[in-house]
């Protein structure tokens, strides 16, 4: 095995312990060494955030430490990001995901959460935020060809555009799975507007995305 | 007699609290989703980016809307037995509402339709000391129609005050127009008001268009407004709770500052009772925990504070009527009442607060009954004292065939309902019932015999051709 280099063993640390801004300089600190940006996000930076999701799921972590986590992978990826693009290669995750609050929702805290925690189990997650349109869900599936889109909403008057979003999924011919979850959403409500996955709360929703993920052919 | 008041955090913790929330409006700002709010409160005073639709609210601006802003008001239901004041000294319970309910003859959960509404609306009817009903969901019919549908339903079911959610500007002018038929007129219903406009900003700091277009549509009709938030301990707003409630009493203020702005006067209710927190390893935003009954003292008293009535909202985060429901609903029924809230929702409560159940709700009954009890107190006069009686019975006698007790047993002791307080051997004999098949039991009989006061015919038909009349307009 070759040795870990010390700004990638950093970088891992600083995420790892929630440290947003020693994650920011980490990443500085792998591009000033001329490390490849793709061989720290692969070797440290994911890795980091998949031991903060182990911790969470062992109860050593609660959500604001994975949260943390999460925000400290995502000031890193900020750094590495151009860098990245120019090499044009991929890095290793369980699968894209493309996430959001649907239209007319402003209630995302939940999406929020299931963010941190869908990264943190090794997902790369695309955040449209809140009051999406349904086009805006399309576009980006097609644009980072996810694996799944993941919606939410809270208000029964909101609830129906998850149903014309899934619509719009399926007429654009995306192979991209739905799961879709929220306060007033049932595993019926979800079926019947054909989502392929019914997210009952935040750790019931990375458990369906990693089922959909396992579900599919690479 | 008047009741006793607790009042966990002291006056100056209050204003400690208050002057956060003024600094924060000040220096963070407000959102509000609707230009038509912006230009108010810049015109009133605030420094407000059209760009980004925050709004700074002046320290000034908000004290002022406060003191124009009454300290009670009426409320109705269809017939006047049932008018109360919001603001009095006394609680006033409710019923909860929500997309869920567990079926009363299956035990199925499933979603919640029109038909429930009015089966919820009945049995509410029926309940003694129940004040206004929070509508279940229907949700089979078109949803932008739902307020419609909701408020035909329970209008026809009970004589109650009706606690409808409304869901857009077009819900609220359609549902007011189906209130003025019910009571006699525009002038009628806003000197009887049988709904109001219950608006939730979207903590931290949030007013979205759902809640401003039925403030904009209501209040200057003069039907009063509810502003509550939802707020959640530790992820919408800080984890200590001094910050917490700081932060839920700018949202509340700042939708309160607009409505005043908008009807100066205008009657209008307080809520940061409806605050959640969040737990960290579950990732569900709370209800029954011992840390929410500080939202809900801090509601009671923050609103004394301001001179407005107050709302607030209990609820269980178990999802069967069992003991932790309970206990839960107990704690915080207790303290609501203590603390001095005005009107609590939360009867009938299940499924971690998203749903309902009818057992659920005869327990709560139960437990509301009891709180009002021990909320009234004891009285301590020369006739409760009875030294005479005493004196006269002497060493060894007994009490019970007396005048005294047959004058005063029923207040004094509160009878129960379902609750359990037979021998053993008696319940032996009765079945070895538990509380929640009693309840059960109790609650279809409710519904089998209950028949409300119903609306006159034309009134009936008016009101469902108002609702066919919405559903067009919808399609459209």
């Amino acid at each position: 095995m070759t040795e870990i280099k010390e700004p990638i063993q950093k970088l891992y640390q600083s995420i790892l312990h929630f440290d947003v801004r020693g994650a920011k300089d980490a990443a500085k600190e792998v591009l000033n060494n001329g490390i490849d940006p793709l061989e720290a996000l692969n070797g440290g930076a994911i890795p980091a955030l998949r031991e903060a999701g182990n911790k969470f799921e062992r109860g050593d972590y609660f959500l604001p430490e994975i949260m943390l986590c999460a925000e400290a992978f995502q000031e890193a990826y900020r750094v590495l990001e151009p860098e990245l693009l120019n090499k044009k290669e991929k890095t290793e995750s369980l699968g894209r995901i493309v996430i959001g609050t649907v239209m007319g929702d402003m209630h995302d805290i939940g999406k929020n959460l299931v963010k941190a925690l869908l990264q943190g189990a090794g997902f790369e997650v695309h955040d449209l935020g809140r009051d999406v349109p349904i086009q805006r869900f399309v576009e980006k599936a097609k644009e980072v060809d996810a694996d799944i889109v993941a919606m939410s909403a809270l208000l029964t008057v909101t609830m129906q555009f998850l149903g014309t979003t899934i619509s719009a999924l399926k007429k654009a011919g995306l192979r991209a799975k739905t799961i879709v979850g929220g306060a007033p959403i049932t595993a019926d409500f979800a079926r019947s507007i054909g989502a392929d996955a019914f997210a009952g709360d935040a750790l019931i929703g990375i458990e369906e995305c990693k089922k959909l993920v396992g579900k599919m052919e690479k | 007699m008047t009741r006793k008041i607790i009042e966990p955090f002291t006056r100056g913790e209050l204003y400690d609290i208050n002057q956060a929330s003024l600094e924060i409006m000040e220096r963070a700002g407000v959102w509000y989703e609707r230009e038509e709010a912006l230009k108010i409160l810049e015109k009133a005073g605030a420094e407000v980016d059209y760009k980004t639709k925050i709004a700074k609210l002046p320290d000034y601006l908000v004290k002022d809307a406060l003191k124009h802003a009454p300290r009670k008001f009426r409320l109705a239901g269809r017939e006047r037995k049932y008018d109360f004041v919001v603001g009095n000294d006394r609680t006033y319970w409710g019923m909860m509402g929500g997309p869920l309910i567990v079926d009363l003859e299956t035990g199925v959960l499933r979603e919640t339709t029109k038909k429930d509404v009015a089966d919820w609306a009945r049995f509410a009817d029926a309940l003694e000391d129940v004040w206004f009903i929070t509508p279940p969901m229907a949700r089979d019919v078109n949803p932008a129609v739902s307020a419609e549908h909701e408020f035909e339903a329970m209008v026809n079911n009970s004589s109650k005050f009706l606690e409808q959610n409304l869901y857009s500007g077009t819900g609220a002018k359609n549902v007011f127009e189906m209130a003025s038929v019910v009571q006699g007129g525009d002038e009628e219903l806003i000197k009887n008001p049988l709904f109001w406009g219950a608006g939730c900003a979207v903590s931290p700091l949030q007013h979205c268009a759902i809640a401003l277009d039925v403030w904009f549509e209501l209040v200057p009709r003069g039907i009063p407004c509810l502003v509550a938030t939802e707020s959640i301990v530790g992820a919408t707003g800080p984890i200590t709770m001094a910050g917490s409630l700081a932060l839920a009493n700018a949202d509340v203020l700042s939708g309160i500052t607009l409505i005043q702005l908008i009807k100066k006067g205008a009657p209008v209710a307080y809520s940061i009772g409806l605050s959640h927190i969040m737990d960290m390893k579950k990732a569900e935003a709370l209800c029954g925990c011992p840390e929410r009954v500080f939202a809900i003292a801090a509601n009671g008293q923050l609103g004394r504070f301001h001179g407005l009535p107050v709302w607030a909202g209990v609820a269980t985060d178990s999802k069967l009527p069992d003991a932790q429901a309970g206990y839960e609903m107990a704690l915080s029924a207790l303290y609501t009442v203590l603390t001095g809230n005005h009107m609590v929702m939360g009867i009938g409560s299940s499924l971690a607060s998203r749903g309902i159940s009818y057992e659920e709700a005869l327990i709560d009954w139960e437990i509301m009954r009891m709180v009002t009890r021990i909320a009234k107190g004891v009285e301590v006069n020369e006739e409760t004292l009875a030294v005479d009686l005493i004196c006269k019975t002497g060493p060894g006698g007994n009490f019970i065939a007396t005048e005294h007790t047959l004058r005063h047993y029923k207040n004094e002791i509160q009878d129960a309902i379902i609750t359990d307080r037979s021998s053993v051997w008696t319940w032996e004999k009765e079945g070895k019932k538990d509380m929640v098949t009693r309840a059960r039991e109790m609650a279809k009989k409710i519904l089998k015999e209950h028949e409300p006061t119903p609306l006159p015919k034309d009134v009936q038909l008016k009101i469902s051709e108002i609702v066919k009349r919405a559903e067009k307009e919808a399609k459209i």
